[in-house]
């Protein structure tokens, strides 16, 4: 028997929003600030907890081995 | 770990950074994630897109998961590690991780939690929030991973024994690994 696993497609969501820390939900984002502080904050005033976030790479960013 | 106990398949996430890929000739890469939430004393991180990283010695997380975990870092155990090149302070928690089943669910309960060392770093903003490496993620599971199927399987521990068939024995110099 053969399952085939796909990656979760998050490039075409992230290209969107280069350099930004993203918060997803669903499937799309929902918010996306210059730091992950900016991002908690802004989150926390729109009462939004079910998100997850991620840092967006920056156009041109190199392949990142590890922590970079 | 038996063949009735938890087995979490993960998919990888793609990457934005294709350059090399194209060079080459080859699909664009993929990243070794799962979503997870740092907790301490009934405060909570948001939920993060951590980076799986068996080079890792340790568990690393963003200057932002302390502040939202509102922890008072001043006296906790500190020293350098060498990351991109750099020398970067890191302090110590023990607090705790929960992991989830979906990247982008965000509202389903945790499948599973643990405490363990995290390395906070004091004045660098990495580009993941979170990073798992052996200390804290890797000693906790059994992590199959296999470089042509772009997703990783969680294990309990000792799946690692019972697929060999052998207790391998920990060496003298590490941390127990079997520990409750």
């Amino acid at each position: 028997m053969t399952a085939q696993v796909q990656p979760v497609a998050l490039a075409h969501l992230l290209r969107q929003v280069p350099g930004k820390w993203v918060a997803l939900r669903n499937g799309e984002i929902v918010d996306a600030r210059d730091t992950l502080d900016e991002l908690a904050a802004s989150l926390e005033e729109q009462g939004i907890k079910d998100a997850t976030v991620m840092r967006s790479p920056k156009d041109g960013e190199p392949e990142l081995v590890g922590l970079g | 770990m038996t063949d009735e106990g938890p087995r979490w398949l993960f998919r990888y996430a793609d990457d934005t950074a294709t350059e090399v890929s194209e060079l080459l000739g080859k699909p664009p890469p993929v990243r070794p994630v799962v979503p997870v939430r740092l907790t301490h004393l009934g405060q909570v991180t948001l939920r993060a897109i951590a980076l799986v990283d068996s080079g890792s010695e340790r568990v690393f997380a963003a200057p932002s998961m302390a502040r939202q975990l509102r922890l008072d870092l001043s006296g906790a155990p500190e020293a350098d590690i060498g990351l991109g090149g750099e020398r970067r302070r890191v302090r110590f928690m023990y607090v705790g991780i929960q992991l989830f089943r979906d990247l982008l669910a965000g509202n389903d309960d945790p499948l599973t939690d643990w405490e363990a060392d995290v390395a906070f770093l004091m004045d660098w903003e990495p580009p993941w929030a979170v990073v798992l490496g052996r200390d804290g993620f890797f000693d906790k599971f059994t992590v199959t991973m296999h470089g042509g199927v772009p997703a990783l399987v969680l294990e309990p521990s000792g799946a690692f024994d019972e697929r060999f068939g052998v207790e391998i024995a920990a060496a003298p110099n590490t941390q127990p690994r079997f520990r409750s």
